[in-house]
């Protein structure tokens, strides 16, 4: 009875394990998805309200849509408490980078924005969100389909690896 | 020799080739073959405190 208990528990074990793996690709997706309606929401706010920077990340962090994303909420405190939008980006993503699940490609992308926004014009600020949604679509893009082929395979390797490690030990 | 012996490595066998033909699919033959040779690495561990007592066996009846 404890072996069969035992046995069931590796197995259990190894398909909890490949899910697990399966899921941080999920996440990124979903994490994705968020930057990219980030974008769309900034570039609606910057073409037609005219926002300064902490107030546009202010109504960012109400967004329901973003709550995937703890570094605006993070970069929306700091500079309410006098820091410049700059240092308090980059410090909010820094901060933030070990609780998303983005890869260094997605996070060089995001950093970009420190640069751009705030420094140039209208149309200049509406350009470089053009540029940073259309980056970020080829990388959820690719996030979608990695999900698609490895998210399953990973699910049923952590199975089957249970499965044997569960025979050869009980 | 115990009969389970004999269903543990048919076993790992089916979920060796399951998992072969799962990891090929996906495009990772690397990975398939590590697999491949990480099951019969496994087997080969299990069969060979039996391997070790054939040939003693041997040894014994030939008195060699």
């Amino acid at each position: 009875m404890i072996r069969w208990l035992g046995a069931i528990m590796i197995v259990g074990a190894g398909f909890l394990a490949g899910h697990a793996l399966s899921l941080k690709l999920k996440y990124r997706v979903r994490e994705l998805e968020a930057i990219l309606a980030m974008g769309e929401q900034m570039a609606t706010y910057i073409r037609y309200q005219g926002l300064p920077l902490p107030e546009l990340f202010e109504q960012l962090s109400e967004s329901s849509q973003l709550k995937e994303l703890p570094f605006i909420k993070n970069c929306a405190l700091q500079m309410k408490g006098g820091v410049s939008f700059p240092v308090a980006y980059r410090a909010a993503l820094n901060q933030s980078k070990d609780m998303m699940h983005l890869k260094g490609e997605d996070f060089k992308y995001l950093a970009g924005l420190e640069q751009e926004l705030g420094s140039t014009d209208l149309d200049g600020q509406l350009k470089t969100l053009w540029l940073f949604q259309k980056t970020v679509e080829s990388c959820l893009t690719e996030a979608r389909e990695e999900y698609r082929s490895s998210g399953m395979v990973y699910q049923r390797v952590g199975l089957f690896a249970g499965m044997a490690l569960a025979i050869v030990i009980v | 020799m115990d009969v389970d012996l004999i269903f543990k490595i048919a076993a790992i066998g089916i979920i060796v080739a399951v998992l072969n033909q799962v990891l090929i699919r996906a495009g990772r033959e690397e990975q398939a073959m590590m697999t491949t040779l990480a099951g019969l690495i496994v087997v080969l561990m299990m069969i060979i405190g039996e391997i070790s007592r054939l040939f003693d066996t041997v040894k014994n009846l030939f008195g060699l």
